[in-house]
Formats: structure tokens, sequence, C-alpha cells
């Protein structure tokens, strides 16, 4: 099932899209699972890009590939394409080998970080590219135009020419033109890098929603952590070539796999360890309790986890052992939503900061200069390896 | 009249006259050394030819219907031909010059930058040397007798001892010698930024790699294309120098004809009419390159 047939049954995915359920959407492209079996790149002069990745995204699954720029995440959406060849190892769709099929014969199709419509055809007949390429008749393919156009709310977008349109709606026809194909598998390359921030939102529902609605395979890249956990199912985070962490926004953000993962994923609050002794670990904020069991180099404290109470106040929950910290504020931002402190601890000769995130529940705030009592439950005491080769 | 009204007279004729100082040297130099002679070759294509080969009154078509190949004689086609085989030649060299310029200028820009700069002068250095010389040297290259023309006689391409100069043969080759840096040098800067993720959109998209040419490659470097095609067509079509050395008189160009009536025939409306012929051949591939350009870049404006 490596290329779809050009006459897709009349009333395709997007006119029919109100009656068709999540299951019956995800039935019907059970073929567009991917995996992928020590994926190596390696550039002549000896760079490495990748390094034996192994990968299996299931059937209708948003998946992103995050990490910092250069990381090999747009090589190997680059490789699901079929636009880069690996160096070794093997690629299937659909539980069919492609490691080898060119691009033009590979049921994926993929919207690019700079949109690359082409500017000599119109709107229209970039959109319907695809189709046009698979040698669909003329008016079956204005059929599918008007349909997909419909479906992603083009509206009088189709009349206008490409040099006519801003970003956004670039984004949308690249969008359109991909989607169009029904391809197995839809790639996406930071498809919503060039946009400002409130457009940027916007148009991640409604890609998400897209999504959901097609039940199609969509593996996206980024290097936006927020941006990978507001969409995604599941997502890989990479570094230098190697997955360092595979697992869903929350497994992710919540029990990163190392200390790469966790400072990527915006994370600050972090300890060296020096000793440890049971449940007990000596870090630069004196000595933590925890619940991790895990041997580890760095302790994680997420802000959130942080309660912060007057000094003199009770525990907040006063028949529990917490880890209990004298702290300043010397800064703090207001977000609306919540509140961060930037708070300075002083244990013996060793000076630390720390960031707690609040929720703003209409208490008072704490001002810069506050002496503050951090309260810290030992199940949010999280151990980390500081080996990336360790996830 | 208002104090203010005084001042802003002065500054602009102050300005005036600021323009006028800038722009007169130039204006003067286009319009004695350009507009005048222009003017009276022009008018020179009206008159008659005198007895001593001197342009003279009255006022007559006589050079243009020579021109056309009515002569004391008689009708003959020999001007016809001339200005036939200039067309050809440039159109053919214009051919000739794409093909080989295209995949050239497409190589150099694929090439490490350090490379690029070495090829791109590899190309246009040998134009720095003066045009005679160079032709000179294909003479050398192709005269009876030489290796290649051996070879030719050998493969049965040409007569024995003919040698492959002078011909036509000669003058093509000599034009698309010429002319190749005039069409890489523009193709080579519209290969330079070639947005190479319209060719993966299109190779995405299903197209085999001669639809990907045709739809991501080509049309982003048709204004290179057509840039290099006025630079090389119209010069190609008025070329003197080549069909002169290489064509050994038997393939001549509206440039030679122009030129000999000017010369050693005498005829100067005779002359001056090819040359207007010539001006006017030009004007109108312009335009139609300038058609061209518009239409296949979507209204923007591409050549000129």
């Amino acid at each position: 099932m490596a290329e779809r047939s050009p006459t897709a049954a009349p009333g395709g995915p997007f006119s029919a899209v109100e009656s068709t359920t999540g299951s019956e959407a995800s039935a019907a492209r059970e073929a567009s699972s991917i995996s992928l079996k020590g994926i190596r790149k390696e550039y002549p002069g000896g760079v490495v890009a990748l390094e034996s990745v192994d990968l299996d995204i299931r059937a209708g699954e948003f998946f992103t590939l995050l990490g910092p720029s250069g990381c090999g995440k747009t090589t190997l959406l680059r490789m699901l394409a079929g636009l880069d060849e690996p160096s070794g190892g093997s690629l299937s769709i659909g539980g069919v080998d492609v490691t080898d099929t060119p691009p033009h014969k590979r049921s994926v199709n993929t919207v690019f970080q700079s949109y690359a419509l082409f500017p000599h055809l119109s709107v229209r007949d970039n959109i319907a590219f695809g189709l046009k390429m698979r040698g669909m008749a003329r008016a079956e393919r204005e059929q599918k135009v008007v349909e997909i156009a419909e479906f992603i709310k083009l509206g009088s977008l189709v009349d206008r020419r490409v040099d006519q349109l801003s970003g956004g709606q670039r984004q949308r026809i690249a969008l359109a033109r991909a989607l169009i194909c029904e391809p197995d598998v839809l790639l996406l390359d930071e498809p919503l890098s060039a946009l400002d921030a409130g457009l940027r939102s916007q148009l991640q529902v409604e890609l998400l929603r897209t999504q959901k609605r097609l039940g199609m395979t969509f593996v996206f890249v980024t290097h936006d952590q927020e941006e990978a956990m507001v969409m995604s199912d599941r997502i890989a985070v990479l570094s230098d070539g190697i997955i360092q962490q595979i697992g869903t926004p929350q497994e992710v953000y919540e029990r990163p796999a190392n200390l790469f993962v966790a400072r990527f994923m915006g994370h600050d609050n972090l300890f060296s360890i020096s000793a440890r002794e049971g449940m007990t670990v000596q870090t630069p904020i004196g000595a933590l309790e925890t619940e991790d069991k895990n041997d580890g180099r760095v302790a994680l404290i997420r802000p959130e986890t942080l309660e912060l109470t007057s000094p003199g106040a009770p525990s907040v929950e006063p028949g529990k052992r917490l880890n209990t910290l004298m702290c300043r504020v010397v800064e703090r931002f207001y977000r609306g939503s919540n509140v961060e402190y930037r708070l300075s601890h002083q244990n013996g000769e060793q000076h630390s900061e720390l960031i707690a995130e609040i929720s703003n529940t209409g208490d008072r705030l704490f001002r810069v200069g506050d002496e503050v009592k951090v309260e810290i439950y030992p199940e949010d005491v999280i151990m980390l390896s500081d080996d990336e080769e360790g996830a | 009249m208002s104090q203010v009204d005084v001042v802003w007279r002065r500054r602009r004729r102050r300005e005036t006259r600021h323009l006028l100082v800038s722009v007169l040297p130039g204006a003067l130099w286009i319009f004695i050394f350009l507009v005048l002679p222009s003017a009276y070759l022009m008018s020179v294509a009206f008159m008659t030819n005198g007895g001593f080969g001197q342009p003279q009154m009255p006022l007559t078509l006589d050079a243009f219907r020579n021109l056309a190949g009515f002569g004391f004689l008689g009708w003959s086609p020999g001007n016809l031909y001339t200005l036939w085989r200039s067309i050809f030649q440039s159109v053919i060299s214009l051919g000739l010059v794409v093909l080989v310029a295209y995949p050239v200028a497409w190589y150099i820009s694929m090439c490490r930058p350090r490379l690029r700069a070495i090829m791109l002068l590899a190309v246009v250095v040998p134009s720095w040397t003066n045009q005679v010389i160079r032709a000179f040297g294909w003479m050398n290259l192709l005269s009876p007798g030489t290796p290649l023309s051996t070879l030719a006689e050998k493969m049965g391409l040409i007569a024995p001892n003919m040698g492959l100069f002078p011909s036509d043969f000669a003058v093509t080759l000599g034009l698309v010698y010429n002319f190749l840096p005039f069409m890489v040098l523009p193709l080579y800067a519209a290969f330079e930024k070639l947005d190479h993720a319209q060719i993966e959109a299109a190779r995405d998209l299903y197209a085999s790699p001669l639809r990907t040419f045709f739809v991501a490659v080509l049309p982003q470097t048709l204004p290179g294309l057509l840039a290099g095609s006025v630079l090389v067509a119209i010069p190609a079509f008025g070329m003197y120098v080549i069909p002169e050395l290489l064509g050994g008189g038997r393939s001549q160009m509206l440039g030679n004809l122009v030129a000999s009536q000017f010369g050693e025939a005498a005829n100067w409306p005779l002359g001056a009419a090819g040359a207007l012929l010539m001006l006017l051949a030009t004007l109108l591939g312009l335009v139609i390159l300038r058609r061209m350009g518009r239409r296949l870049g979507g209204g923007t404006e591409m050549v000129i």
C-alpha cells in the first residue's frame, strides 16, 4: 500500500467529515503506522546526524519530534518523506518497507517550513498539484479542491495568487495541498514557526482538530516544547541524533528521562546530588527527602510543585513529612493566571536559586524581599541521570 | 507676493538649476553622440545613392527596395538570404547556448563556494580576450588539414579538403562560444537563489523527476534564461566579426551587409536601411522577450 489509488471513493474524508467517527477514521487508516529500525544518517565528512534510531509511530497518532536545531529531527522527517536517504537501517510505513522508495512513490506528504508553494501556479493549481501528478481528471480535481477548501475553511483564498497570501494563509494552502492527496502520513516541518504568536496558537488548534477529524498519522517537527506538549499524543525528544525520550507530553514533562530532556522541557530547578542515603539526597539546597527509588545525579523539582507560605504559617499538610526551606523572594513575575517567583536560598556557604510557579488564586502575593517558607513533597523530588545516553 | 512665496520660488529655482547642472552633461552626451547620429543615419536611409557613393537628395525609398533585393539587374534574393541567415544563426546559436549554459550554470551553482568562483572565472576570462583573436584561434582549429577537420572528413561530415572553416558551422560555433558567458552568468545568478524546497515539494507531491524540473526548477530560472536570451540573441543578430572571419565571406549576416555598404560597396543609404532594419528587429525581439517574461512570470517584470 505504498500508493493510494488516484481515484478515491466519492465522498472522501473531507466531504463526509461530520459523519465519520473517530474509530471509523482510524480503522480506515490502520495502514499508516511507521516503524524505523536502526536508522542512521551520516553525511560525507563524517558528520553523524542520526545514530541508530528505533522508533514506532502508531496509526492515527499525532507524533512530535522535538529537539534543538541540529538534533536530527528534520533529517528524520526528511527520511520519512524520502527526501533524504538513510545511511543504514530500515523504514516501513504501514508494514511495507519503503527504505528505497523515492518520494514521489510514497503515500506521504509534507508541509514544509517555508511552505514551498509554487509561485507561478494559482492557489487552486497549487492545491490540486499532487492530484494532477497522480493523473486525476480535471473535473475530479476541481471537486476535491472545493471539498478541501470547505474542510479547512479556505473561503476565497483559492482564487488568489500565491504572492497575495499572508504567511498564515500560505501555511493553510500548504496544508491543503498536502492533505488533499489523502496520504497515509502527513509530515509537518515546523509549519508554524514563521507565524506570530496569536496566529500560531489559532493554527495549532486548527491543525490539531484537523488531525483528530481525519484520524491521519501526523508527524510534526518543532523546537518549541510548549507547542509539542499542546499538540502531541506522544513526543520524541532528540538531541545529537539520539532519541532521549519517547512518551506522552505528561510523561516527558513530569518524568524527564535525563538532564537534557528536563532542561529542554524548560525545567530550571535542578540540583546536583552529592550523596544519597536511603531516601535522602544531599543537594546544594540541603538534604531532600524523595520517593524516587531511581539512582540519579541530579534532583529535579518542578516549579509548580513548590508550596509557598509565610514563615510562621502551619505546614500545608501537617500530617506529612515535607521538605522545608526558607527562601527570600528576589524577583516576581505576575502573569495573571499564575505568578512566578525567583527565590534565593542560602545553605551555609551555598547559595542557590529556585523558581516557583504559583497559580493565582487571589490570595495575597509575596513581595520582592519577603521571606517565604518553601515546602516540597517528597514525591516531587525527581532523580535524573545527567548521562544523556542513559535514556 | 508674500515673503514665504519668494523664498519658495527661490528655492525652486535653485533646485531646477541644480537638476539642470547634474543632468545636462549626460543628456548632451547622449544627444550629440547617440541621438544626432541615429537621426542622421535614419535620414540617410531615405536618401539616394550618389554617383560617388555619397548620400544625396531626393528622398526616396530606393534603399529599402534595394534591401528587399530589387537592384538594377532585377530582383535577387541575396539580401533576404542574409536576413534569414541572421535570424537563423542567432536563433540556433541561442538554442545551443542555452543547451550548453543551462547544465553548466546548474553544475557551478552546486559546487563548493571556492570552486564556484574559479569555475565562473573560467567561463568569463576568455571573453576578456579580443573577439578577433579568439576568432583567429578557431580558424586555426577548424581549417582544412587540422585534426578536427580531418576527423570530420573521415566521418564523412564534410567534403574532402574543405575543412570545417570557413562555413556556416564555424560561424554558429563561434557565436555559441562567444556568447556562452552572457548566458551562464544570469543563469548562474538564478540558480544560486534556487528555492530547493520547491523542488522537494514537487517530489513530495508525486512529480516524477522530469515534471519536477518543469514545475520547480525551470520557472525559477526563467528570469535568468530570459535575461540571458536578450544578452545573447540580440548581439548575435547583428554580429559582424565572427561571420566576417569564420564565415569566410560566404556566411554573411546583416552586420556584414551593413558594414560592406558603408565600406567597399559604397552605398550608404542601403547600409543605413540595413541598420534601421536591424534596429527594428532588435526592438521586436525585445518586445517578444518582454511579453514572454511577463506572461511566464505571472505579471511581474522579469526582463529589463
